[in-house]
């Protein structure tokens, strides 16, 4: 896309709406997402009311790893939003690299929640054991779960798929743009479950 | 397929012609195989039915033929009777085959993917490959319920409901069932992504919001409802699998005893949490299952009337207000589960505010019969018979609507009948009518009238003749989900007649449809060749030749230069005028 305006989208618009297709899939798919989300959040704060002395979440996860946990996502975000701008300005090779580096961060994330589950199960804190653990594995693995995709799918795009690259830049461009806002997506959400959890 | 001169393609070249040309993802292709697949799970549903109906007109009597079939031995069926755990198998999955499998993806799967993109000028949907995978989602969520058949102890059988703790505890079926249902969530979601960027960004030059025909706004707001609706579902069932599979108490009671055994779970979980979850979404899909199809009706009623529909823009209001308001009435599903009266009272409120803008489509579709020059064509019959029915279903919902009036209704025969009235002579009437209008664009061929009307009657009153006798045992408190149809119950007494009734009408539903299946088969390969429009429609699918165009539907540019609905315009020769047609010159 060499004939572009700077600053300007590098994907095509359509003029009366205003959005590309893609992008546009892209935010409809995230308010599933989030309904999906919100749907467990639900489950929580029931199950929280409803329980005779929920656990103080700080006493049972471990804190450091919390942490740890919620600045990946957060690094990660970062990369893709560097990344964004990178394609913004019509550096693709840099954008690449910024990506690389989201996926870099995301798998320290997964280790990190994987970490904390093997020390859960070795204390025998299994799901079964209260509904404060149940829904904590629940919000967690799921959010893990598609961590995991969004990652895999982010890495083969700057991996095998970059020949896109050479065949329909803008193709390209939208599809990493889409990962990287859906990488925001799970940055927040995985706040939200870090507070659900800890606080 | 690449044609190699000299040499005939044997049946190997054959079955990959035929794969090649099903894996295609345009939305022809996909549109007819939601077609061909709902319709299949229609009739399953629909056999499912006929065995309930057996049962409740001869309870404990053997099914005929179900030795022949089955052997004497059946798990099920011993020495042909149906037993009452397989009574239960056969509701719910009758129910959710419906809802799930047949219903909703006629309306929003055959229908939405193959007309939205014609009826909006588009070449095709905007993610093809999506339309693909969501078909192929749906398909084996379904395959994956139906296998639960098969499983240990039958199929799932806590109603299309699946309330724990019951579904929790009950045998492997209901695991193929929470499967399934993930299945469908995936399709739902893929096909609503995909359905509302190809109508926000598809749409031809010239089609404004407001020239796009009723039918493709309920199909927006279906996939609206879709997107944001399921995904509940989905994280509910997850839930509940948890609870089946790992053992963790997200719907299970502290201190459950079932069969006089406590139940080894953690517990202190809420059975009610289900039912919210469960509620939120289902309460959005009934209206995915009546949108499409009301606006199937809206398309055949304004084309033959010939005259213009009569306050489109209210219609369109009331379908998006209808969209936003089915979020916030879910819990008119359970005002008797004691979770207090403020919360009754306010779902109580929203589910009378929900009732208007259905009022106002209602009346819409009903107020330009007046006075209009109406061709009674087959579709228009069907049309004209799914305004009462739609009617009836509605207005009998208002006593469930009411907190008071539905401690007596609750959970009875009166409910049964109430939302029959909208998906069985409602939405199906629709889809018949729906499958007469666009057979021609669909196959180039007209189905015959005569097998439309001998199909149409008998199915009107059969229809009738089954779903009403329901109000009347219900109000005298005859049960849902009963094995005996209400036979162990005196106050049934008076009402126990009509379960016969009800049945053979059911049974003589059955023969009726072989006028349908006939028409089209008969159509497919010889009815009159029909031109590229047949019915004088406004809208853009008629643009397109009969069938339209394998790739892009359409034989060049599309620019549209006025509404859906403009027939009889004054100062013009033909009382239509094409959405697409150039302007007319007094
Ligand atoms: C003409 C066709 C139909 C007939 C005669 C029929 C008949 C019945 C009967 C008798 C029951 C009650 C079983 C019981 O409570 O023990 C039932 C339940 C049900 N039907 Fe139908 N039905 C038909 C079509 C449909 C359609 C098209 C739908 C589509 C949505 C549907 C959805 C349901 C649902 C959701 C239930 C409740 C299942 C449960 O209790 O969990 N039915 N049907
Ligand atoms: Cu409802």
């Amino acid at each position: 896309m060499s004939a572009q305006a700077p600053g300007a989208a590098p994907w095509p618009i359509r003029p009366d709406t205003g959005m590309n297709t893609a992008r546009l899939g892209m935010w409809l798919f995230l308010a599933a997402e989030a309904m999906f989300f919100g749907a467990l959040f639900s489950a929580y704060v029931l199950l929280r009311t409803a329980h005779p002395a929920w656990p103080q979440g700080t006493a049972v996860f471990s804190p450091a790893l919390g942490v740890g946990a919620a600045a990946a996502m957060a690094v990660g975000s970062l990369c893709c939003w560097r990344g964004f701008r990178a394609l913004r300005s019509g550096s693709p090779t840099v954008a690449r690299a910024w990506f690389a580096a989201a996926c870099g961060a995301g798998a320290l994330f997964l280790l990190n929640v994987w970490t904390q589950h093997g020390i859960l199960r070795e204390h025998g804190m299994s799901p079964r054991v209260d509904t404060f653990l149940a829904i904590a594995h629940v919000l967690a693995g799921a959010h893990a779960v598609h961590a995991a995709a969004g990652i895999a799918v982010l890495a083969w795009f700057i991996g095998p798929g970059w020949r896109l690259q050479a065949q329909t830049p803008e193709r390209q461009a939208v599809r990493l743009a889409n990962g990287g806002l859906y990488w925001h997506f799970l940055t927040l959400t995985w706040f939200c479950v870090t507070a659900a959890l800890y606080a | 397929m690449e044609e190699r001169p000299g040499r005939k393609p044997g049946l190997g070249g054959w079955a990959r012609a035929a794969a090649a040309r099903l894996w295609r993802a345009d939305h022809k292709t996909v549109g007819l195989l939601y077609g061909v697949t709902a319709f299949g799970f229609l009739l399953t549903g629909f056999l499912l039915m006929l065995l309930l109906r057996w049962q409740l007109a001869h309870p404990g009597e053997p099914v005929p033929g179900a030795t022949a079939l089955l052997g004497p031995n059946n798990p099920s069926m011993p020495g042909g009777v149906i037993t009452p755990e397989f009574y239960n198998s056969l509701g719910a999955m009758h129910g959710t085959i419906m809802v799930f499998l047949a219903v909703a993806p006629l309306g929003v799967g055959a229908f939405g993917v193959y007309l939205t993109p014609l009826l909006i000028g588009a070449r095709d949907m905007a993610f093809p490959r999506l339309t693909r995978a969501a078909y192929l989602a749906y398909l084996a969520g379904g395959l994956v319920m139906l296998a639960g058949f098969l499983a240990p102890g039958g199929a799932a059988r806590s109603g299309w409901t699946a309330y724990p703790p019951l579904a929790v505890i009950e045998p492997m079926g209901q695991t193929f069932w929470l499967l399934g249902v993930l299945g469908v969530m995936i399709a739902s979601v893929l096909h609503g992504v995909n359905m509302i960027a190809t109508v926000v960004q598809l749409r031809a030059p010239g089609m404004t919001f407001m020239r796009m025909p009723l039918f493709v706004w309920s199909q927006v707001v279906s996939a609206f409802l879709l997107l944001l609706a399921f995904p509940p579902l989905g994280a509910a069932g997850l839930l509940q699998l948890m609870d089946r599979a790992v053992g963790t108490s997200f719907f299970m009671p502290s201190g459950l005893v079932v069969g006089g055994d406590v139940v080894e779970v953690s517990g202190g979980g809420s059975a009610l949490l289900w039912q919210h979850l469960f509620w939120f979404l289902a309460h959005p899909e009934v209206y995915v299952l009546i949108l499409p199809a009301i606006g199937i009706v809206a398309e055949i009623v304004a084309n033959n009337i010939r005259k213009p529909l009569w306050g489109y823009r209210a219609v369109v209001y009331a379908t998006l207000f209808l969209g936003v308001m089915s979020f916030l009435v879910w819990a008119h599903h359970m005002y008797l589960t004691g979770m207090g009266t403020a919360i009754s009272a306010f779902f109580q409120a929203t589910t009378l505010i929900i009732s208007v803008p259905s009022i106002v489509v209602l009346t819409s579709l009903l107020i330009p019969l007046w006075g209009g020059a109406i061709r009674f064509t087959v579709p228009m019959l069907y049309a004209l018979a799914f305004l009462p029915m739609f009617a009836i279903g509605g207005l009998t919902g208002l006593p469930l609507a009411f907190a008071m009036t539905n401690i007596h209704l609750h959970d009875t025969y009166y409910v049964i009948g109430h939302f029959h009235y909208i998906v069985a002579p409602g939405a199906l009437f629709a889809f018949f009518g729906g499958v007469h209008h666009w057979f021609p664009k669909i196959t180039g061929r007209k189905m015959s009238d005569f097998l439309g009307k001998l199909h149409f009657w008998p199915t009107l009153v059969l229809m009738n003749a089954i779903f009403f006798p329901m109000f009347i045992q219900g109000l005298a408190g005859v049960s849902r989900r009963l094995y005996d149809g209400g036979m162990t119950y005196a106050h049934a007494e008076p009402v126990l007649h009509l379960n016969a009734f009800m049945s053979y009408a059911a049974f003589a539903l059955a023969v009726a449809q072989i006028a349908f299946v006939l028409n089209v088969c008969w159509s497919v390969w010889r009815g009159a060749p029909a031109s590229a429009n047949p019915w004088e429609a406004n809208t853009l699918e008629w643009a397109a030749p009969s069938p339209p165009v394998a790739e892009g539907n359409f034989t060049g540019p599309i620019i549209v230069r006025r509404g859906p609905y403009e027939y009889s315009p004054p100062g013009h020769d033909a009382d239509y005028l094409p959405q697409h047609a150039p302007e007319i010159k007094p």
